[in-house]
């Protein structure tokens, strides 16, 4: 299953003002503000971390369709910078997520897969027909597969896993 | 306060984060935050930080799970004023 989630960092510091008081309680864990507090680009990692909870709601849409608004419940258990790409582990109702992140040109690119292998293989589509399952999520017009959309500012990003006949 | 009153109380709260100006002018109940008036997810806690302030109510994280349309956002609202 596979959640993605782009943030246009240019937009958001327009939209969104994390600074203003209660903000940072209402959406991370004690620990994921640990993280917020000590980096030297907080900016960045404020929504770094948001993008990784957006996919893995997205991501988790699939196994269990649960629509609401609780992203202090998907806690970032960890979050290493490896070779230019930022690896996450999610957990969420007693699911773990692996995030793979990168910045770009002030755009967050973040994924979220529930299989670590199924990291490597991500299928990109700049463009690609897709409907809408019974829940409203997105799938391929072609085989029906899930894909994942997101779109934020300069940014638009089309996943999918790389299957058979996919 | 009455559905109406907190409307009226809500609305302009919302506003400035609607994306969606036609969903919004025909708001009801059921309108959802983010998929009707394709409000940015991050957007939300702006909303439910001004309602706590606006209501004087605290908004705990079990409420907040639901504070995604109209119709649950009055419920809370009520509820948590009773509370006081």
């Amino acid at each position: 299953m596979i959640g993605n989630d782009v943030v246009d960092l240019v937009l958001a510091r327009k939209e969104s003002n994390w600074k203003r008081k209660g903000y940072l309680d209402k959406l991370f864990t004690a620990s994921e503000q640990d993280l917020i507090q000590n980096a030297t680009n907080q900016d960045e990692v404020v929504w770094l971390l948001w993008s990784i909870k957006e996919s893995v709601y997205k991501a988790y849409q699939r196994i269990h369709y649960q629509q609401g608004f609780y992203p202090i419940k998907i806690a970032v258990l960890s979050l290493n910078l490896q070779d230019g790409k930022f690896r996450s582990v999610i957990e969420l109702f007693g699911n773990i997520f692996y995030g793979e992140s990168q910045i770009v040109d002030q755009i967050i690119f973040t994924i979220a897969v529930q299989n670590k292998g199924d990291l490597d293989k991500i299928l990109y589509f700049d463009q690609l027909a897709y409907i809408k399952n019974e829940n409203g999520l997105p799938i391929s017009a072609d085989y029906k597969k899930p894909i994942s959309v997101s779109h934020h500012g300069r940014a638009k990003k089309i996943v999918g896993i790389k299957q058979n006949h996919f | 306060m009455n559905r109406e009153e907190i409307i009226e109380k809500l609305k302009p709260i919302v506003e400035p984060f609607v994306n969606d100006e036609e969903a919004f002018a025909n708001l009801t109940d059921k309108t959802n935050f983010i998929t009707d008036l394709n409000i940015n997810s991050a957007n939300l806690v702006d909303i439910i930080l001004d309602v706590e302030d606006a209501f004087s109510i605290v908004i705990d994280n079990e409420s907040m799970e639901k504070m995604t349309d109209i119709e649950n956002t009055i419920a809370i609202i009520q509820t948590k004023q009773a509370e006081k």
